[in-house]
């Protein structure tokens, strides 16, 4: 079995060759490095993709191993690109100067999941925005959505989640906070300052979340014809955080920027029988 | 407006109890009781004399919902012209309908500011000649 293994896709428009890197790359590499490269150099594609997805460490024993493979593509006027590395990764090989000797990129975008429809994070989207307007005095600037991977980090220390269950689709919505955003938050909101979330606190995020829910359950019941029922949110808090999302359904973030700081929702559905019809 | 009403607000979320109790001391009501389901919330009701002058209640919570409560309340003989308000995130027309069957006097959809609700308090006094 190789240890580099790779794959051609078309996913970006643009033939790549992408080669998973392992999580350890070792010194012991450099030589399957060299040998396996020249056959991805008779590949007909231009770009070629190390994936350091999941990757901990390359000993700067490979350094001159992607060096070589790198000039070699150069003068075939083909490129090296390197694509999610993790934030500590990124920052080792940039001091390094060896940026632009892998062609790092910016992390890529999660592709996009089949059966998961816009139609219905808008209405979330919107009432997040509304319900922080209205009820918290807090203007929020939505920031990208994106579907978590597991090089997601997310700070999170409080969550309201509630289910979505209705015949068209099953999943769940989640209000996700940062322990010092969600006190700010309460502060502005009730006037008490605490310094960390209690029983007594934390139910101010079930309470933004039935809210947020109620307001975007009407939409998507009254627009699109679903049946999403009253539903009371359940607190997370400390190693229950880990069961937010404990279900293959792909999961969209949708981050929210304030003065107060970041937090961000989370939702994933599986459709069971979809009454929604997609847009061509 | 008689600053010494009897309120009683009615909501599972302790936070959402102390925002609406906080309005409510905003416009000078002192004497506010507070109960965390419908259930407590009848018992509280029950024993009340005098009654409560202004019941401020969630629709969705554990034990009894406030749309049970405000049946039980219209229900009851000595209770039934209490001015009852539901402040609830459910806002979809067949619920506000059963709402308005069932007798309520007011309905305010959360998200509300503090201003809003103060408004919606006086309205509902006012319309019962309190």
């Amino acid at each position: 079995m190789s240890r580099f293994p790779n794959a051609q896709d078309t996913e970006r428009g643009t033939p790549r060759n992408v080669v998973k890197m392992p999580s350890v790359v070792g010194a012991e590499d450099a030589a399957k490095f060299n040998d396996e490269s020249q056959s991805w150099l008779m590949l007909p594609v231009d770009i070629h993709v190390l994936d350091l997805a999941g990757v901990l460490s390359i000993d700067p024993a490979m350094y001159p191993s992607i060096s070589a493979f790198s000039k070699l593509l150069k003068q075939n006027e083909k490129k090296l690109q390197s694509i999610n590395a993790s934030r500590p990764l990124l920052e080792k090989l940039a001091n390094a100067g060896l940026k632009d000797l892998f062609g790092l990129v910016q992390p890529e975008a999660p592709k996009p999941q089949a059966g998961f429809d816009v139609r219905l994070i808008n209405p979330f989207l919107k009432a997040v925005a509304d319900v922080f307007n209205t009820q918290a005095q807090t203007k929020l600037t939505p920031q990208k959505p994106f579907i978590q991977n597991q090089n997601t980090a997310l700070n999170i220390g409080i969550v309201g989640i509630v289910g979505l269950n209705c015949s068209q689709f099953k999943g769940n919505i989640a209000l996700c906070f940062p322990s010092d955003v969600f006190l700010k938050i309460y502060e502005r909101m009730l006037g008490e300052s605490h310094k960390e979330i209690s029983p007594e606190t934390a139910d101010l995020v079930a309470e933004l979340l039935n809210i947020i829910y109620g307001q975007a359950k009407t939409e998507l019941n009254c627009g699109l014809g679903l049946d999403l029922p009253p539903a009371l949110p359940t607190v997370l808090r400390g190693e229950k955080l880990s069961l937010r999302q404990n279900s293959s359904a792909p999961v969209v973030v949708l981050p929210f920027q304030s003065d107060l700081g970041i937090f961000h929702v989370e939702i994933a559905t599986m459709p069971t029988e979809s009454k929604i019809q997609r847009s061509a | 407006m008689d600053p010494k009403l009897k309120i009683l607000v009615v909501d599972d979320m302790t936070t959402m109890r102390k925002l609406v109790i906080k309005a409510c001391k905003d416009m000078g009501f002192t004497d506010i009781s507070e109960a965390a389901d419908g259930a407590k919330a009848w018992e509280l009701c029950l024993n009340a004399n005098p009654a409560f002058d202004l019941v401020i209640s969630d629709w969705n919570m554990p034990n009894c919902t406030g749309l049970d409560f405000l049946k039980r309340v219209r229900a009851d003989g000595r209770l039934k012209g209490t001015p009852f308000m539901l402040l609830t995130a459910e806002s979809e027309a067949s619920q506000v309908s059963e709402a308005i069957k069932a007798g309520v006097n007011n309905y305010v959809v959360k998200p509300f500011t503090g201003e809003g609700l103060k408004e919606k308090v006086n309205e509902t006094l006012k319309k019962a000649g309190r």
